[in-house]
Formats: structure tokens, sequence, C-alpha cells
């Protein structure tokens, strides 16, 4: 009886997430304007050690996630971008703990668009500089500037 | 008959005759240059209006449109040519103190602060009126700055009382900024992960900060208790990964976060100092 209501349960479920989906198929204006494609280049970036290694694994990341996932990430840069570029900026080890705080402030569910600026695309912009711990890099008006 | 004709020949000839047909007005003369650059001045064409203004100065040595050149240049937030041109007007010219008010003030708007504390000491700016102004913004632009603030006394004794009632209230904000500390952020962050984030004000960051290592130290824990090594090792690597991102993040949320206090009091002085035109009287004759 217990299973029965859990999987009657379970694929309730399945239909009131499958139905939000119909929103994300719904038939959209006609438009003859074709879509950019915006072509991934892999390349291993052998400026630096530690950016080898990132770029090796944004590669991976691409051509495994990104490339069927689609363009979800809700900041601009993307995390991966986020990465390569902090790793660019600073070096390995405090590029790494640059994207462990993005990541970790991208699984936010409570994130508000109040605490980023929002930029047209609906991404919220959250530059790599604003985290290098220079406070002369902190320009805010630049940052105000993006805020929709 | 003959007459007749005579005169309305006469009278033709006159018409036709260029010197009678068209007045004598040389449109390119200096007095005329002049003033149709001060149209275009005042019509904010700023570029054309310089243009003209550098032929007649080329002839004529004018103290009130080398003035108007500086401020125009301002205006178009060409900050060094505006001081350039104030400072060709320190010594003998009728706007000597207008144009060491102007240029403090032009400093203080190409947020050349550490300019202002430099040459508040040069003797040349010190002269009986011209140093009311300059000293000023001069106390303004410590309030700008991340220098020591000055004793709250001498502000009164500087500005007037109008203009205390307002520079006090800003002193003593910024006296009072609520900035966070760095090093706070960081070490709460290191006791409990996101707790740093909390303390700067980023609450959804801190609580799902806290939920993210939790969930990957119970996941190490787990792994190591039934023996997966690989996998608890891998779980331990993450955790650590993302317990010291929090307090590298926690940190930087501290930075970000006086930064925009800061932003939001510059931002604050600027309107007020907009407002009263940085204490520098306003002008009747750029525009009448």
């Amino acid at each position: 009886m217990m299973k029965a209501i859990l999987i009657l349960a379970l694929l309730l479920t399945i239909d009131i997430t499958a139905q939000t989906d119909w929103q994300r198929w719904k038939a959209s204006d006609i438009t003859y304007r074709t879509a950019p494609q915006k072509k991934v280049i892999f390349m291993l970036d052998s400026s630096s050690f530690g950016i080898e290694i990132v770029s090796a694994f944004q590669n991976a990341y691409y051509l495994l996630f990104s490339n069927y996932d689609g363009d979800n990430c809700p900041f601009n840069p993307t995390c991966s971008h986020f990465f390569v570029q902090a790793v660019k900026a600073t070096n390995i080890l405090q590029g790494a703990l640059m994207f462990a705080d993005r990541f970790t402030r991208d699984t936010n569910l409570f994130k508000t668009r109040s605490q980023y600026p929002v930029e047209k695309n609906g991404k919220l912009f959250d530059p790599i500089y604003f985290y290098e711990l220079d406070l002369k890099n902190i320009n805010l008006k630049n940052y105000f500037s993006a805020w929709k | 008959m003959k007459i007749f004709s005579t005169v309305i020949l006469t009278l033709l000839l006159l018409l036709v005759n260029n010197d009678f047909g068209q007045s004598k007005v040389n449109l390119f003369s200096l007095q005329n240059r002049k003033k149709f650059a001060d149209y275009l001045f005042c019509n904010k064409d700023y570029l054309r209006a310089f243009d003209e203004y550098k032929i007649y100065l080329s002839e004529v040595n004018n103290d009130t449109i080398k003035f108007k050149i500086a401020l125009g240049f301002r205006k178009m937030r060409r900050y060094g040519e505006a001081l350039d041109y104030l400072k060709s007007l320190f010594f003998n010219s009728k706007f000597a103190i207008q144009a060491r008010n102007e240029y403090f003030k032009t400093l203080l708007m190409a947020n050349k602060i550490n300019a202002i504390r430099r040459y508040i000491k040069e003797p040349i700016f010190i002269t009986g009126d011209s140093l009311k102004v300059p000293l000023k913004l001069f106390y303004v632009a410590k309030m700008f700055g991340n220098t020591n603030l000055p004793d709250s006394n001498e502000l009164k004794k500087i500005f007037t009382p109008e203009e205390y009632s307002q520079i006090d209230r800003f002193y003593w904000t910024k006296k009072n900024l609520p900035l966070k500390s760095l090093t706070k952020a960081g070490i709460l962050s290191a006791l409990i992960p996101g707790l740093g984030k909390i303390y700067t004000q980023n609450y959804g960051d801190g609580i799902t900060a806290f939920l993210f290592t939790a969930a990957l130290g119970t996941l190490a824990y787990a792994n190591f208790k039934a023996r997966h090594k690989f996998r608890a090792w891998l779980f331990s690597g993450l955790t650590a990964l993302f317990y010291s991102g929090n307090i590298y993040g926690s940190v930087a949320s501290a930075q970000i976060f006086n930064a925009k206090i800061a932003f939001d009091f510059r931002k604050k002085l600027k309107l007020y100092l907009e407002k009263v035109n940085y204490f520098v009287p306003q002008y009747n004759f750029i525009c009448n």
C-alpha cells in the first residue's frame, strides 16, 4: 500500500515538473532571423601551468556538460569563464578559491536580483575584479553602470 | 521725358550697384567672431566656440574668454585642459581669485584628492580671500579620501553656519560609516561556514555556504565510515575547497560591502557639492 502511494506521489511529481516543460517548448513568434551560433573553440591555453590545467577542465566541461545543458548560468561571466579568468588574473590557488566562492553563490537559491546588477540579457553581472581582494580594482562606477 | 528716363536709369544703376545693395558688415571681424562664439558657448557647442575664441585670443588678450574656455573644458570633463587655462589666470588677471577657486573645484571634480592636499600648502593659493574656497574644498576632499578626518571644530571656523550644518552631518556620517571588518568576516566563516557572509548581510549566500559545506562534509564522513576511500577523499577535498573558498569569499564580500558604503557616501557628498556649486559663487557674465 505504502509503495503504491509513493509511486503515485512520484508519478504526480514528475507530472507537475513535466508540465513546466511546456513553458519552455511553447510556440514562439515566427522570426526569420537566425540565432547567432555560439561556437565553442576547444583550445588548450598554455600560457602558464595553472591556466593549462584549468583550461583542460574547462574544455572537458564544455564537451561533456555545457554543450548539452545550454546557456543556463545566471551570471556573466559564467562560472567556467570566471574560473579561467580568475586563474589568469591571480594564480591557481586564489583562482580556485574564487571559483569555489562563486560556485557557492551560484547554488544560492535565495539570491536576489538586488544583489547584483542585471544586464540587458538578464544575466547577473559579477566580474572577477571584485574578488581579487584588491581595493583599487573595485570600480563601482563601472559596476553600477551595468545596472539596468 | 529725357530727364525722367535719366532719373530712372540712375536709380536702377544705384539699385544694381553692390555697394548700395549690400551692407558693409564684416561677419568675420573679431567682435563678430566673439559674438558668435558667445552664442555657441551658451548653446553648449563648446568645441566650435573654442575655435572662434582662439582666433579672437590670437589678436586680443581677454581673461574672460580664457576663463570661459576653462569652464567649457571642465563641462566636457577635459579636466587637464581646464586646469591649464585656469593656471594661466593665476597672476596679473582680474580672475585671479576665481581661477584659484575654480582650479580647486576642477581638481575635486577630477577626483585629484592628493593634488588638493599638495596644492593647499603652496603659497600661491594662500593669498587673502582666495583661500576661502580652496580651504573649504580641501576639508571636503579629506572626507572623500581614506585619511584621518580633521577635528570637527576646525570645520566650524571655515564654513558658514549654513554650510556647517550640512558638512557636519557628512563629517559624522563619514566618521561612523558602518564598515565591516575583513578579518572578522574571515574568522567568522572559519568558525561556522557562511557566518562571515551573514555578517556582511549576504544572508542567502551565508545559508547556502553552510548547507553546501555541511552536505559535502557529511558525504565525506559517511564515505569514510563506509570505507569508500576514494569517494571519502574526494568529498574531503571538495569540503576543504569550499570551506576555504567560503572564508575567502567572506573577506571579499566584506571588502565589497565597504566599497559600496564608501561609494554611497561619496555620491551623496558629491550631490550636495553640486547643489552648492562647490562653494564657488555663481557668475552672471558666463551666459547673459
